[in-house]
C-alpha cells in the first residue's frame, strides 16, 4: 500500500449534484478496490491557464488515498473512459501532513492575516516567525486570498485532531 | 576566468564582494515538498513567457530546482500553469 493523490478536472458544464455524483463515483472506485481515502480536496470551479477540451474553466478535486498498483490502473482507466474527466494526474504522494508544506496553511496563516485559519494543522510556531521575518521584500505578499486549496484535512495521521479521522 | 574580464585578481574580488550571495529561497523556508497545486508559488519561478527561470537566476539550490521543475510541469499539465502566456501566443 502505497499513498497516492490523484487530482482531476471535471467538465463545467454540469451543476453541484452533477460533480458531487461525479466525484462519488471515483471516491467509490478507490473504496471498492481497497483504497482508503485520506483527504478530499475540492477547489471548486477554477479558470484554466489554457482551453483544454474548449473548456476554460474545469472543477478541481484533488484526492489523497492509500491504494495499490491494481487501483491505479483501475482508476486512470476509468478516467480515460468516462467523459467529464477532461483531465487528470496521479502521482504519489510525498507530502508529510507534519512537513511544511510551502503552500497551504503556512502560507495563508503567514501571509495572509485575514484567510481564515486554518489551526487543524499544526506547526511549529518559532519557524514560522522566522520565515515571517526573514522573507524578502520582493516576495509581495499580494493576491493570497484566492487559495485554490480549501483545505479540508481529512485526517492526519499521529496528529492532535486524530478522532476526526473518516474511514470509507 | 577573471582574467578576461578583470585586470587584476583584487578587482575580480571587488565585483564580487558587492554582489549578495543568493540563498535558495526553499531552502529559508526548510521547504521540502513542492506542491504542484501551489501556483503562487510557482508562478515566482517562471518569467513572463512561462519558461522556468534558470538556477543561476533564481538562486536555487539543485535539489530544489529540480522539485520546483517537477511541479511546474505538473501544474502545466494540469491547466494551473500556462506553458506559454496568454500574450504570446
Amino acid at each position: 500500500m502505497r499513498t497516492y493523490e490523484s487530482t482531476f478536472i471535471l467538465s463545467p458544464q454540469a451543476d453541484d449534484a452533477a460533480f458531487d455524483q461525479q466525484i462519488k463515483a471515483i471516491t467509490d472506485l478507490i473504496g471498492n478496490n481497497d483504497g482508503k481515502i485520506i483527504k478530499e480536496d475540492r477547489w471548486g470551479i477554477r479558470r484554466m491557464a489554457y482551453p483544454i477540451k474548449k473548456f476554460t474553466q474545469g472543477f478541481y478535486t484533488r484526492l489523497v488515498f492509500e491504494g495499490n498498483s491494481k487501483l491505479l490502473t483501475e482508476l486512470e482507466r476509468f478516467y480515460k473512459l468516462e467523459d467529464p474527466y477532461i483531465r487528470y494526474l496521479t502521482i504519489i504522494f510525498e507530502g508529510d501532513p507534519h512537513e511544511k508544506i510551502f503552500d497551504d496553511a503556512d502560507s495563508d496563516s503567514n501571509r495572509a492575516p485575514h484567510a481564515k485559519p486554518t489551526e487543524d494543522r499544526e506547526r511549529p510556531a518559532p519557524a514560522r516567525a522566522t520565515t515571517e521575518s526573514r522573507k524578502p521584500d520582493n516576495i509581495a505578499p499580494v493576491a493570497i486570498v484566492e487559495k485554490p486549496s480549501t483545505e479540508t484535512a481529512v485526517s492526519e495521521p499521529d496528529g492532535k485532531d486524530e478522532p476526526e479521522k473518516t474511514e470509507e | 576566468m577573471f582574467k578576461k574580464r578583470f585586470k587584476t585578481p583584487g578587482e575580480f574580488k571587488a565585483a564580487f564582494k558587492t554582489r549578495r550571495r543568493k540563498v535558495c529561497r526553499f531552502c529559508e523556508e526548510k521547504v521540502r515538498v513542492i506542491g504542484f497545486y501551489n501556483d503562487r508559488v510557482l508562478r515566482r519561478f517562471v518569467n513572463e513567457r512561462g519558461k522556468i527561470v534558470a538556477r543561476r537566476v533564481s538562486g536555487n539550490c539543485a535539489f530544489h530546482q529540480r522539485r520546483l521543475t517537477t511541479a511546474i510541469k505538473r501544474a502545466r499539465h494540469l491547466a494551473i500553469m500556462p506553458f506559454t502566456s496568454e500574450y504570446y501566443r
